[in-house]
């Protein structure tokens, strides 16, 4: 009786603080100090455990992906970007010079700070840890992307560590442009409510927008290069989904990048002068 | 050591988890867009092998990390809220369940197959892990979680709940594992060593005291036995009466104002939890009628924070595994005790070494008495002490010898009560709490049960096999005189007839040979 009354009134003051917690970060708009907190915390030794359980992780990639198309078809995509990346995953110790490179070769003219995925969110987000941050010259609201294309963009900023939100997060709206016209439209992440996941769901503004399958799609490009840089490649509209009729038009979209498949990101740092337009999707 | 490792593993075992989650699991492309959350099976093995304060501590903390460590997707608190929901239930269910059910039908946990006891406790951690995720999916859908709406929910919750179960076998048996020296006598939750006693034989011994060994042969099968004691004599009551009181290692007392401090323990500290000694039992008053009976009392502790008390011994080390008698243990996890207890602060409560008498042909029993052992989990908090709960000992014979003129003194809480033609079926808790006014509360003095001499730790036997098994072992107790001041009877006794005074009998016991047919604990009847 007594034990069950002071176990309660713990149980009750513990589900207090929580809710409390959750009300604090609720007003926030979902980052408190409380995040910079856990980032400081957390951040190092996810780094540690990084070196860890890359190979893991790979490992497992590897299964999931073991087949032979799609190795061509990842094959065929190799441009200079991500054969930079792909050696950078290789070495730690290349990394600098890679991002040297990367930073004078990138088609877009893009600055990047390279960094490896270290960590991820749980089922319901689509969210990773890079193992770079604020003094490696991250800020949130920078654009994220890998040799494939668009991949996300920081959301909070650690002193090692950032934390992305991918663009296939149900939270997560990217402004594009489909590639050689100038209609512009907005895609959504579907995050886990689909089968298969993810696809991005795109809406056009205009109603009588020409779209079909095929069509490219590169970032619209936000002001000041956040939180998205123009010129990005997106991914390839898949089906045509919106009813005759109606306002918008929706389709399916499949993005260049690999989200459930993440390595070696670059982090943009700088945004081109000069908007590269479609010149970054000629890899694709 | 075990305190270190109560303190310990539980941390480590969550950070482990939090990083596990967020580096790896959450990585794997599983299908189904889901992936198991070893941070909530963490959580939910904590509790059910800790009981409900380890497990909401370890939920609130466990739930916290994961929403601070990157990369944070919700909202802060959201999973500490659920996680400590989760563990508390958890922990609260197992303990539940391990008390033999909500009123405590005798039976439920002899009929329980001694099996491996890991898994026992297996469906408790399945049911929380289950609702802690459908809970996670509500509360989210009440934040307005642009992630988390209907479909998502409707599509990631099945796939997480059956990665969670394929995985809670593992995280239990590792928390269990990990835990196994921490918690004393979660046998039944399955917090068990496989290695400490051969299933199916369970052994209660009385570590490091002096005593024979009570041992039933096949048929009788009290196997409860004294191991780890050489047959050396032990003193037992003179008369004997039933009384099997699982007590805390040391109780230093009810209500500090009434109670004398407790005597220190004639046995090893630590070392045995059938303990004899009267430490911390209360003298009877002068004006009461004092049973020339010393009873025995098979203290169950929760352990006190060496470790090696009580329940402790009992639940690691000998009952751990396969109780086949439903001899439980209750010992709450790696917090409890230490958390919210000081070291002597935790006497006996209810879910002490109980026994039943619905059952005559149970385990225990010999020759038809059922009795059944039931250690419960203390949970080590201070306070007063619980009314008995069901299913105390109770002989359900009448007893052969009993003088019927006297009226004997309701037990103390957590006595064996010997249950007969003239006792009242059952003692309600209302009754305990009658017989628990502090007139009532005497009891027995220091001394009871004790070694003859200290027993040397090489004599000390583990219970390997063929022991205490179908040998007809004797006991031999030395009479003693009973000292004054045991057990008054009060004068308003309302329950309890002749059979918990033998105070007639004073004579001492031979060497009487157990397995005659009952179950003898402390004394014959």
């Amino acid at each position: 009786m007594h034990e069950n009354r002071r176990t309660r009134l713990a149980l009750a003051v513990l589900l207090v603080a929580a809710i409390a917690l959750i009300t604090l970060s609720y007003r926030n708009g979902g980052t408190s100090g409380a995040n910079g907190a856990g980032n400081s915390l957390f951040g190092p030794v996810e780094n540690a455990a990084g070196y860890v359980t890359r190979p893991i992780e790979g490992f497992f990639h590897a299964i999931g992906h073991d087949d032979a198309t799609e190795i061509a078809n990842l094959q065929a995509q190799n441009d200079q970007l991500r054969a930079q990346l792909s050696r950078l995953q290789l070495s730690q110790s290349d990394a600098r010079q890679l991002n040297k490179l990367l930073q004078l070769n990138a088609r877009g003219g893009y600055r990047l700070v390279a960094a490896s995925v270290i960590a991820a969110g749980g089922s319901y987000s689509d969210t990773v840890t890079i193992d770079a941050g604020s003094k490696d010259g991250i800020q949130p609201e920078e654009t994220v992307l890998n040799g494939n294309g668009l991949v996300g963009t920081v959301t909070s900023v650690g002193p090692a560590t950032s934390t992305v939100l991918l663009a296939s997060d149900a939270s997560a709206t990217v402004g594009v442009r489909l590639a050689g016209t100038n209609t512009i439209g907005a895609i959504t992440g579907t995050g886990t409510t689909m089968a298969g996941g993810d696809m991005l769901r795109l809406r056009l503004f205009s109603a009588s927008a020409a779209l079909q399958p095929g069509d490219a799609l590169v970032t619209f490009g936000s002001v000041g290069g956040r939180p998205y840089v123009a010129g990005v490649p997106v991914g390839t509209v898949t089906a045509i989904t919106s009813q005759p009729g109606s306002l918008t038009r929706t389709a399916l979209v499949t993005p260049f990048a690999d989200f459930s498949g993440l390595g070696v990101v670059g982090v943009v740092i700088a945004p081109p002068r000069v908007d590269p337009r479609d010149s970054v999707l000629g890899g694709h | 050591m075990r305190i270190l490792r109560r303190a310990l593993v539980p941390p480590a075992f969550l950070v482990l988890a939090v990083l596990a989650q967020v580096a790896i699991v959450n990585r794997l492309p599983l299908p189904g867009d889901a992936v198991p959350d070893l941070v909530l099976l963490v959580v939910a093995a904590l509790a059910v092998t800790g009981g409900p304060v380890p497990g909401m501590l370890a939920g609130f903390a466990g739930g916290l990390a994961l929403d601070l460590a990157p990369p944070v997707s919700n909202l802060a608190g959201e999973t500490a809220f659920v996680f400590c929901a989760a563990g508390y239930a958890c922990g609260a269910l197992a303990m539940h369940l391990s008390r033999g059910g909500p009123d405590g039908k005798p039976g439920t946990p002899d009929t329980r197959d001694p099996g491996p006891p890991v898994l026992a406790s297996l469906p408790v951690m399945v049911a929380g892990v289950g609702l802690a995720e459908a809970l996670r999916g509500g509360l989210g859908l009440m934040l307005s979680d642009p992630r988390m709406t209907g479909p998502a929910i409707a599509h990631v919750l099945p796939a997480a709940v059956i990665y969670d179960v394929l995985f809670s076998p593992l995280v239990l048996w590792l928390v269990a594992a990990a835990m196994g020296a921490a918690e004393p006598a979660s046998a039944v939750l399955g917090a068990s060593e496989p290695r400490q006693a051969p299933p199916g034989r369970a052994v209660v011994r009385a570590a490091g005291a002096g005593g024979g060994i009570l041992a039933g042969k096949a048929t009788a099968v009290p196997r409860l036995s004294f191991a780890d004691t050489r047959p050396a004599p032990l003193r037992a009551p003179v008369p004997p009466s039933p009384r099997l009181r699982l007590a805390g290692q040391s109780s230093p007392s009810l209500s500090p104002a009434k109670r004398r401090a407790p005597a220190s323990s004639h046995l090893p500290r630590g070392a045995g939890w059938l303990q004899g000694s009267g430490g911390g039992w209360q003298k009877a008053s002068p004006g009461q009628v004092r049973y020339s009976v010393r009873p025995v009392r098979v203290a169950f502790g929760s352990g006190s924070r060496d470790g090696s008390v009580g329940g402790s011994v009992l639940g690691n080390k000998v009952l751990g595994n396969g109780l086949p008698y439903g001899v439980r243990g209750g010992f709450s996890g790696a917090l409890g005790p230490s958390l919210f207890a000081g070291p002597d602060s935790r006497k006996p409560r209810r879910d002490w070494l109980r026994a039943r008498a619905k059952n005559p042909a149970g385990p225990l029993t010999s020759g038809g008495t059922g009795v059944r052992l039931l250690a419960g989990r203390p949970n080590g908090v201070r306070g007063l002490s619980r009314a008995p709960g069901k299913g105390w000992l109770q002989p359900d014979k009448q007893p052969r010898r009993s003088s019927p003129g006297r009226t004997s003194a309701s037990p103390r809480e957590g006595w064996i009560r010997a249950r007969g033609a003239g006792a009242p079926a059952r003692w309600g808790k209302s009754a305990s709490w009658s017989s628990g006014t502090p007139e009532h509360r005497s009891s027995p003095g220091k001394g009871w049960i004790r070694p003859a001499k200290p027993v040397a730790p090489a004599r000390r036997k583990s219970p390997g096999r063929g022991w205490l098994e179908r040998k007809p072992a004797r006991i031999v107790w030395q009479a003693k005189t009973p000292g004054r001041g045991w057990l008054g009877r009060g004068s308003g006794l309302r329950r309890g007839s002749g059979r918990w005074r033998s105070g007639s009998r004073a004579h001492g016991m031979g060497t009487k040979p157990l397995g005659s047919g009952r179950t003898r604990i402390g004394g014959r009847r």
